[in-house]
C-alpha cells in the first residue's frame, strides 16, 4: 500500500474481496482473498479528506461517497470488481453513508438525512477505466 | 449517450444549530443519528418523521460522539471520546436507561477530528 495512505473506510464487496479509501491519497484499494492490494486513483478532483465512507451498494459493488468536490457539494462513485467507476453528483454535501433495507443510499448532512432514490449511472459504459497505482 | 443519470434525495431535517456527526439503520429501516455531544438522539422513520430523545444523565456532556450503533439488544450504543478518556454510552431507546462505560485512554486525535465535523 502507499505509505501514509491512511486507509480509512472500508466494506466487502459481492465478490469477496474488501474495499477501502485511502483518506490522505484520494485513492481506493482492494483487498482480494489471496491477500494482495491493487490501488485505483479516483476519477474526479475531490478535495483532501475527502473519501470518507465507502460501502457495499445494492448491487454487490463498492461505493464511495465523495464529501467535498471542487463544486463544494458530494458525489457518488460505484466501482466494480475490475475498477471501472461510475461517479453520479449529489445535490448537497454529505458526510455520512449507509445503504437502506430497500438498497437505496441513506445520507448524512450536517443538518439532514436525506434517503436516495435508486442510482442511474449517466452511461452504461464506465466513465473511468481502472488506472491502477 | 443522453446524460439522464443521477438520483434525487428526499430530505429530513433538523434544527440548524445541531451539527450531525453521525448515524446509523436499525433492522426497521428507521435511521438513529445525533451530533458530537450526544445529549440527544434523533430517530427518522420512513415517513421521514423526526422524534428528539433526550438521554437521561448526558445534559453536560464534554464528550464527542463519533459512533452511532444498534445493538442486537436493541440499545442504541454510542462511541465517544473526551480529551482524557474515551467512553461507551448504551441507551435505551427511550433515553431513560442510560450506562457509561468508560476506557482506560482518550482517542484525542479522533475527539479533534469529531469536533472538526470530519466523520460520517
Amino acid at each position: 500500500m502507499t505509505p501514509r495512505a491512511y486507509p480509512y473506510s472500508i466494506a466487502a464487496t459481492a465478490d469477496g474481496s474488501e474495499w477501502f479509501t485511502e483518506l490522505f491519497r484520494n485513492r481506493v484499494g482492494k483487498l482480494d482473498a489471496a491477500g494482495h492490494i491493487t490501488e485505483f486513483a479516483l476519477p474526479r478532483h475531490w478535495y483532501w479528506i475527502s473519501t470518507t465512507k465507502i460501502v457495499r451498494g445494492a448491487d454487490g459493488n463498492a461505493w464511495v461517497l465523495a464529501a467535498n468536490n471542487s463544486n463544494g457539494e458530494s458525489d457518488l462513485c460505484g466501482i466494480d470488481s475490475t475498477g471501472h467507476m461510475h461517479v453520479v453528483p449529489l445535490d448537497g454535501r454529505f458526510k455520512g453513508m449507509s445503504v437502506a433495507g430497500d438498497g437505496n443510499f441513506v445520507l448524512l448532512a450536517e443538518h439532514s438525512i436525506s434517503w436516495s432514490t435508486p442510482v442511474v449511472p449517466r452511461s452504461a459504459k464506465p466513465e473511468w477505466t481502472p488506472a491502477s497505482i | 449517450m443522453v446524460d439522464t443519470g443521477g438520483t434525487s434525495l428526499r430530505e429530513t431535517r433538523v434544527d440548524a444549530s445541531v451539527h450531525l456527526t453521525a448515524m446509523t439503520l436499525a433492522p426497521d429501516g428507521s435511521v438513529w443519528f445525533g451530533d458530537a455531544s450526544g445529549t440527544q438522539l434523533y430517530h427518522v422513520d420512513d415517513g421521514g418523521t423526526v422524534t428528539t430523545v433526550p438521554l437521561s444523565g448526558r445534559e453536560q456532556s464534554n464528550q464527542a460522539v463519533f459512533g452511532y450503533d444498534v445493538g442486537s439488544d436493541h440499545n442504541i450504543w454510542l462511541l465517544t471520546t473526551g480529551p482524557m478518556d474515551g467512553l461507551i454510552v448504551r441507551a435505551s431507546t427511550d433515553g431513560q436507561q442510560v450506562t457509561t462505560f468508560r476506557l482506560s485512554f482518550p482517542l484525542v486525535s479522533t475527539w479533534w477530528r469529531a469536533r472538526m465535523g470530519t466523520f460520517g
